[in-house]
């Protein structure tokens, strides 16, 4: 599609090329002042006309009047061809000078005189005016349709029709017949116009570029053809008297002999060599015609001359036709392979651009370059690279054979300073470049999509093909334009790989790039270590592959884990989860070590994944530590509260010994009684029973709270904690004057916990709450508890009717925070630690009625 | 000095403490009446034909304290003897004060016998 593209736009301009190099044409070479020119002009028509009007007049066959050709009208025609219309009338003056001073020496009355210069001008102006209007002012013949006009107006139009004018004119001054007289004047301006014309334009515009340009070749087979055409000619017109065995020899006649010369010229040498040869033929013909004439036969010279201007006319007109014809179609030839070879150079230069990448792509541009520079024959081009935010850089320049590469460096500074260069085409001139340095540069735009990402600067100093060329280096910057930009945006990919690589490279965690076919595109350094850490297994390490091969490695290896994190990450890739992040344990010999693995979903169209990868080891036996001192210092507080209630708890014990020691001795005395009362006994033996669960369930509890264990969690009834904590808070309500109110749900409130944990957690709060009325006339102490399920958590409510806690709400769970004379200040930052690690919250108010209340917040159990 | 006949009421919160003391002081020979409460107790005033009152020093609401100041003010004649598990010196000074008598749980029955005996010997000799 791009090649077909290319190729439209190729010739388009070639058809502009063309068009343009003709007007072109037309005009160079009138650098002198105005009014000189004029006069040369002038004195130039003046001149040919007489000797024209000279050459008419010895081209006669004696004892006829007429002249076989009558030059002067076509000179005439010949400068009005060359002139602009606005200045014929001073060409027709010029030429009417050298007519008077011709004709005034025939003896012609003055009216014919005028009058046949009127016919001659009416000739030439209908001739140029005819021509110029159908093909334009530039009278070049090398085509086949110009060729045509030129035969229509010049050879029959003009001639014809100012024939019948000069005719009247003769038969008015001289009696002669009229028809004779039109069919001379006809026969011989046509032949004139159709044979010296194209020799004329030929020889003044074409010949002085041919034997300015032409190689050695060319002049051979130049000079061989004339020599040809020079021998043929004298053979065929001046024959010499052969003899075969006494029976003269007959040879053809004369223009078969020249013609295959004729041929020659038409076919390697154009309209030009034609033209040359034809009137060197015609005018061959005619001087031997002449030569050869009898001088006492007028009528026979008369028919003479018009079977040699029949014969050949009617050689000329075939034989310009095919000679315009064969050049239009060399010409095209030319230039279509012309242009076959720039559009292969052009393919040549992307192909290179494409296969160059990164460093090499600097060279690829000096080659195209030099190429491009050679092919279009320039003397010096200057590539420049405009990437945005830089300053521009030269990254190219050529210099033509011609050109020391000096010569542009006066160039070179000015367009990497600052913004000299144009966004648009333009025509540069550097000020205050002399000497052989290049100071007019065109400069091309570059376009990468539709911004300027750089400039071609093209110098040539040769004139005459400067479209061409300019027009050809525009097409060749729209293919170094792409390649410029395809190269910095190949620099700006490498930029912002570095600049990733180094973000990767400063991550502490290790961290993978998966593309979506779960090969790993890019790891960091930290990722890479994993590998060549021989002591454990890990799913991290490897740089390429599949990361899901790199699972199943490890799990074969014996990491359970690797299985789930890859069915995870497959899941992740598949878009069927966002995210996956998990922290495992592998196992070596020595000790247990501890990663955490993350894989993000990446959203753009090109899908893949984000993995890390980190050792968390040292965290995971920090927060072992952690819990451990909390655990501990749970401990150690929950003996303290052991301590506080030590007088609830003797009283609790005392209550059912007291029970025991007295049904005891009232069961000695049963059986001191004859005979003894068996079912009394039997009756106080199952009191004692009694009483001693009841001693053993207070003993229970006191070793639930001192039991020095790490937190078992499973599921726990939150409503059965608070009945237990209110159970060992019983006695201790009794001996603080404390009245104490549940309001607890009769069907489990389930969560996830630590048994012992919750029941500290109520036990503090509630001594806490105790404590915090020991201030207040006893029968204003109430506590109360109550829990409920809201909000899928279970909620406690622990409320008392001190004096509430004013400004300390916030910092009351804080460590050491305490307003009691004893006590370490750490019961309730020991609930808050414990509540948090279930996952809970815990939190204080006063009560508007007065007094404090907590709230402890747990998640229920799912499904509880 | 036997028991036999006396009339003795136990004031006690704890239901197995007064069903143990019952049972032994009714193997004893004594009559016996028992209240869960000091509420309970003092509504039944006037005490009848109550010889010694037994009570529980802690106790919900109103303590042994509050029902031997009670009885005091309008039924100075009948004994009081106070029974507690509790240690404080304020405490035991205070029952030793405004009582006749003083067991700590768990008792005797040597003990409470010879409390009882003591504390009607006092409400006698007055």
């Amino acid at each position: 599609m791009q090649t077909t593209a290319a190729a439209r736009r190729i010739l388009a301009v070639e058809d502009r090329v063309t068009n343009g190099k003709g007007a072109m044409a037309g005009t160079r070479g009138w650098s002198m002042r105005p009014g000189l020119r004029l006069g040369l002009i002038m004195s130039a028509v003046c001149v040919a006309y007489y000797v024209g009007s000279l050459v008419g007049l010895a081209l006669r066959i004696p004892p006829a009047a007429t002249s076989v050709l009558w030059p002067p009208n076509t000179i005439l025609t010949f400068a009005l061809l060359i002139t602009p219309p606005g200045r014929w009338l001073w060409c027709l003056a010029a030429a009417l000078s050298a007519h008077l001073f011709v004709q005034g020496g025939v003896g012609w009355p003055p009216p014919m005189v005028f009058a046949l210069f009127g016919t001659n001008s009416l000739e030439a102006l209908i001739a140029a005016a005819g021509f110029r209007w159908a093909v334009g002012p530039d009278p070049r013949l090398d085509t086949l349709r110009r060729m045509l006009f030129f035969m229509l107006f010049v050879g029959v139009a003009a001639p014809i029709l100012s024939g019948f004018a000069d005719a009247a004119v003769v038969w008015w001054q001289q009696g002669e017949p009229y028809g004779v007289v039109l069919r001379r004047r006809v026969s011989s301006n046509v032949l004139t116009a159709l044979t010296l014309l194209p020799a004329l334009l030929t020889v003044t515009l074409r010949l002085p570029r041919w034997l300015r340009k032409t190689r050695r070749p060319r002049w051979f087979e130049a000079s061989g053809l004339v020599a040809g055409l020079g021998s043929a000619a004298s053979l065929a017109f001046w024959p010499p008297s052969l003899e075969l065995g006494g029976v003269p020899l007959l040879l053809p006649t004369p223009l078969v002999v020249m013609l295959p010369f004729l041929l020659w010229a038409a076919v390697r040498f154009g309209t030009s060599g034609a033209s040359l040869a034809l009137a060197f033929t015609v005018f061959s013909a005619v001087a031997s015609a002449i030569g050869h004439a009898h001088s006492d036969d007028r009528l026979s010279a008369e028919t003479t001359i018009l079977a040699l201007q029949v014969s050949l006319t009617t050689l000329v007109v075939p034989l310009l036709a095919f000679a315009a014809l064969v050049e239009e179609r060399y010409r095209a030839r030319t230039r279509l392979s012309e242009r076959l070879a720039f559009e292969a150079l052009l393919s040549r230069l992307s192909a290179s651009f494409v296969e160059s990448g990164g460093a090499r792509a600097r060279q690829s541009f000096a080659e195209a370059l030099e190429q491009l520079g050679a092919f279009l024959g320039l003397d010096a081009l200057i590539l420049v690279d405009r990437a945005a935010r830089r300053q521009p850089e030269v990254i190219a320049t050529w210099t033509g054979p011609a050109l020391a590469a000096s010569a542009i460096d006066d160039a070179v500074r000015t367009f990497t300073v600052g913004n000299a260069l144009p966004d648009v085409e333009t025509s540069i001139s550097l000020p205050g470049v002399s000497g052989d340095a290049m100071a007019d540069w065109r400069v091309l735009p570059l376009l990468g999509g539709t911004s300027v990402v750089g400039a071609l600067a093209v110098a040539t100093r040769r004139a005459p093909s400067v479209v061409t060329q300019i027009d050809r280096a525009k097409l060749a910057a729209g293919v170094l334009g792409e390649a410029l930009a395809r190269a910095q945006a190949d620099d700006a990919l490498r930029e912002s790989e570095s600049v990733k690589t180094a973000i990767l490279a400063a991550i502490p965690t290790g961290v993978a790039l998966l593309a979506q076919d779960a090969r790993m595109s890019s790891v960091n350094a930290q990722w890479q270590a994993f590998v060549q850490d021989a002591r454990v297994v890990t799913v991290a390490g490897a740089e390429t592959g599949s990361f899901l091969d790199l699972c199943r490695a490890a799990s074969h290896a014996g990491l359970p884990a690797a299985e789930t994190i890859r069915e995870n990450v497959e899941a992740v890739l598949a878009g069927r989860r966002g995210g996956y992040s998990i922290e495992y344990c592998a196992s070596p010999a020595t000790y247990d070590r501890w990663f955490t693995f993350t894989a993000v979903r990446l959203t753009g169209s090109e899908g893949g994944a984000v993995l890390t990868h980190s050792e968390t080891t040292e965290r995971r036996r920090a927060e072992l530590s952690a819990q451990r001192t909390r655990d501990e210092l749970a401990h150690v507080t929950r003996v303290t509260a052991m301590g506080e209630l030590a007088a609830s708890l003797a009283h609790q014990l005392n209550q059912p010994l007291t029970g025991i020691m007295t049904n005891a001795q009232a069961a000695r005395r049963v059986l001191a009684a004859t005979p003894p009362d068996l079912a009394t006994l039997d009756t106080i033996l199952v009191d004692i029973v009694d009483d001693d669960r009841r001693a053993g369930e207070v003993i229970q509890r006191l070793r639930d709270l001192l039991r020095k264990e790490a937190a078992a969690y499973g599921p726990v009834d939150v409503g059965a904690v608070a009945r237990d904590v209110f159970s060992l808070l019983a006695s201790d309500a009794l001996i603080r004057s404390v009245q104490t109110m549940d309001a607890l749900p009769a069907e489990p409130l389930m969560v996830i916990g630590d048994r012992v944990q919750l029941v500290q957690v109520l036990l503090n709060l509630s001594l806490n709450a105790m404590e915090a009325m020991s201030e207040v006339p006893a029968e204003s102490r109430l506590l109360r508890l109550s829990a409920e399920g809201a909000y899928g958590a279970a909620l406690i409510t622990v409320r008392d009717t001190g004096a509430g806690l004013g400004h300390n709400v916030e910092g009351v769970f804080e460590p050491f925070f305490t307003t009691k004379a004893q006590g370490l200040g750490m019961g309730l930052a020991i609930a808050r630690s414990i509540v948090e690690s279930h996952h809970g919250r815990i939190w204080a108010a006063d009560h508007p009625e007065g007094g404090a209340q907590f709230f402890v917040s747990i998640p229920l159990l799912e499904g509880s | 000095m036997t028991l036999s006949g006396l009339h003795v009421a136990i004031v006690d919160d704890e239901i197995s403490v007064r069903r143990a003391l019952e049972r032994l002081l009714v193997i004893l020979g004594c009559r016996v009446s028992t209240y869960p409460s000091g509420e309970a107790f003092l509504a039944t005033l006037p005490p009848d034909g109550c010889d010694c009152v037994l009570l529980d020093v802690r106790m919900p609401r109103i303590t042994g304290f509050d029902v031997q100041r009670q009885l005091a003010q309008d039924w100075p004649a009948v004994p009081v003897l106070f029974m507690t598990g509790q240690t404080d010196q304020a405490t035991l000074d205070r029952a030793r004060v405004v009582g006749d008598g003083l067991v700590f749980k768990p008792f005797d029955e040597s003990a409470i016998v010879d409390a009882i005996r003591a504390a009607m010997a006092r409400g006698v000799n007055g």
